[in-house]
């Protein structure tokens, strides 16, 4: 004879449990789904909510960044123990090329500057907003990115190009309060445009997620050599021209590869510039307050 | 678990029991709230190459949804992955779905792993972490192009897979001291 199963509270509480359990899942999934859309769609929201996010993260990465640090400098103070002989000989060979070449350069500094001041030629002067502490680094395959102690609060703003002593880093793309995002140039979705420093030829630089940058958009035949110097060409306003990127290393590929010349796996601190040339004014959003001020007389022209 | 004060009701209790109690099921809260800020692990700005770091949070939601599922459930596991992706700029809800699911997938198979040897869980671990990678990195084209390279994904799944047996005994250690301790 079968038995019926017994209707006691114990079984009916625990078949609501498994009811909200899948209720919460089908929730969880469809919350999940407007997300990855709203990535497409509002990409504005995202960044903002993500800068506010790192808000959040920011405390716990500034005290624990310090001793990461800390433990950096301490790989290459070891490798500078055991490279020392063989970099103080490279850079005497150097030393001595560069001070040829800083004769030279002194006169055709003095002679450009004479050139422009005959030819009162305009060029935005590049303004450095603040140099800020590196506390945090995307990892992972996905980005390539690093997060700043600075925020809106310091003046950091979206668009932001960021650079190091050495070069260029890339530029802000969140921020919250007191932290930002920055995209480094090696990110797959990062684009600069650059001069070879040598022929003036333009093109791209475009990120692989890996430590070398491809060069792209060069005319077929162009002339590229392994040990090219490429530099920011300031087009498309947002980088200042002649911010060192990096060096040409391959030319094998299908496209030439570049090392960037700023230390992007070692940042401590990062110089955060304000974008060269200012986005173009939008028109506001709202009138501007002298319009719509309470108290200002209704006809201008009236005392 | 059994719960040292029974049915007593909650008025009955005196302010320190009161406390005590509210202490004790905090405790069940530490799991979810050590694999999140794991996630701060992957922030860090170490100075080697970061592409490969691995996905700590993920084998964390591995190792409480095998173990102990009920401190792990996939509502919890869900916003570790929305904290993940908000705080590592990863598309949004990527994550956020794929540890959800994870956490659900392993609680509804959880008889499988009683009294199975390490080298079991491990093997279900590697099999969970290359499908993560492989629906992240698909999921993440989808959201947010352009495609990332494979490589990169394939790179951490190695480097997870070999943490795996250190990030368990950590949780396991998380879970004898704070967890089992009575």
């Amino acid at each position: 004879m079968a038995i019926a199963p017994m209707p006691g509270p114990r079984r009916s509480r625990d078949r609501w449990l498994w009811l909200i359990g899948r209720a919460l899942l089908v929730g969880i999934v469809l919350v999940s789904i407007i997300l990855i859309i709203l990535n497409r769609t509002a990409p504005e929201l995202v960044a903002r909510w993500r800068g506010s996010a790192l808000d959040t993260a920011k405390p716990v990465l500034t005290v624990v960044s310090v001793p990461v640090h800390w433990g950096s400098v301490g790989v290459d103070k070891i490798r500078d123990f055991f490279t020392t002989h063989r970099r103080a000989k490279a850079l005497d060979e150097e030393n001595r090329r560069l001070r040829a070449l800083a004769e030279r350069n002194d006169a055709l500094l003095a002679e450009n500057a004479q050139l422009r001041r005959q030819l009162g030629l305009s060029t935005p002067a590049t303004k450095s907003r603040r140099v800020v502490r590196v506390v945090g680094a995307s990892s992972g395959a996905y980005v390539q990115g690093a997060m700043i102690a600075a925020g809106f609060a310091d003046g950091v703003m979206v668009g932001d190009p960021v650079r190091d002593e050495q070069g260029l880093v890339g530029r802000v793309i969140e921020r919250g309060r007191g932290a930002a995002r920055v995209l480094l140039i090696t990110d797959a979705a990062s684009r600069v445009p650059v001069r070879i420093a040598r022929t003036g030829q333009t093109a791209m630089i475009e990120g692989r997620n890996q430590p070398l940058v491809d060069l792209v958009f060069l005319p077929p035949g162009a002339d590229v050599q392994p040990g090219d110097r490429i530099v920011t060409s300031g087009h498309g306003g947002l980088f200042a021209p002649d911010i060192p990127v990096g060096e040409v290393v391959s030319t094998a590929g299908s496209v030439p590869r570049v090392q960037p010349i700023a230390g992007l796996d070692r940042l401590a601190f990062v110089i955060v510039l304000a974008p060269y040339f200012p986005p173009a004014a939008v028109l506001p959003a709202s009138p501007p307050p002298a319009l719509i001020d309470p108290n200002a007389p209704a006809d201008p022209v009236q005392p | 678990m059994s719960d040292p004060w029974g049915d007593q009701p909650w008025s009955q209790l005196s302010a320190r029991e009161r406390l005590e109690w509210t202490l004790d099921s905090a405790r069940m809260a530490v799991p979810g709230l050590v694999t999140a800020l794991s996630i701060l692990i992957m922030a860090l700005p170490f100075g080697f190459p970061t592409q490969a770091l691995p996905q700590v949070a993920l084998l964390g939601v591995i190792y409480w949804s095998c173990t102990r599922p009920d401190l792990m459930p996939p509502i919890a596991a869900f916003l570790i992955g929305l904290l993940q992706d908000l705080w590592l700029g990863t598309a949004l809800g990527v994550n956020a779905a794929l540890l959800a699911l994870t956490a659900f997938l392993l609680r509804s198979q959880i008889l499988v792993f009683v009294s199975r040897p390490f080298g079991f869980t491990w093997a279900v671990a590697t099999g969970f972490v290359v499908v993560y990678q492989f629906l992240s990195w698909s999921l993440a084209a989808l959201a947010d192009p352009p495609t990332r390279p494979l490589v990169g994904f394939a790179l951490q799944a190695l480097t997870s897979i070999a943490l795996y047996p250190l990030a368990a005994q950590l949780h396991a250690r998380l879970q004898r001291r704070v967890i089992d301790r009575r």
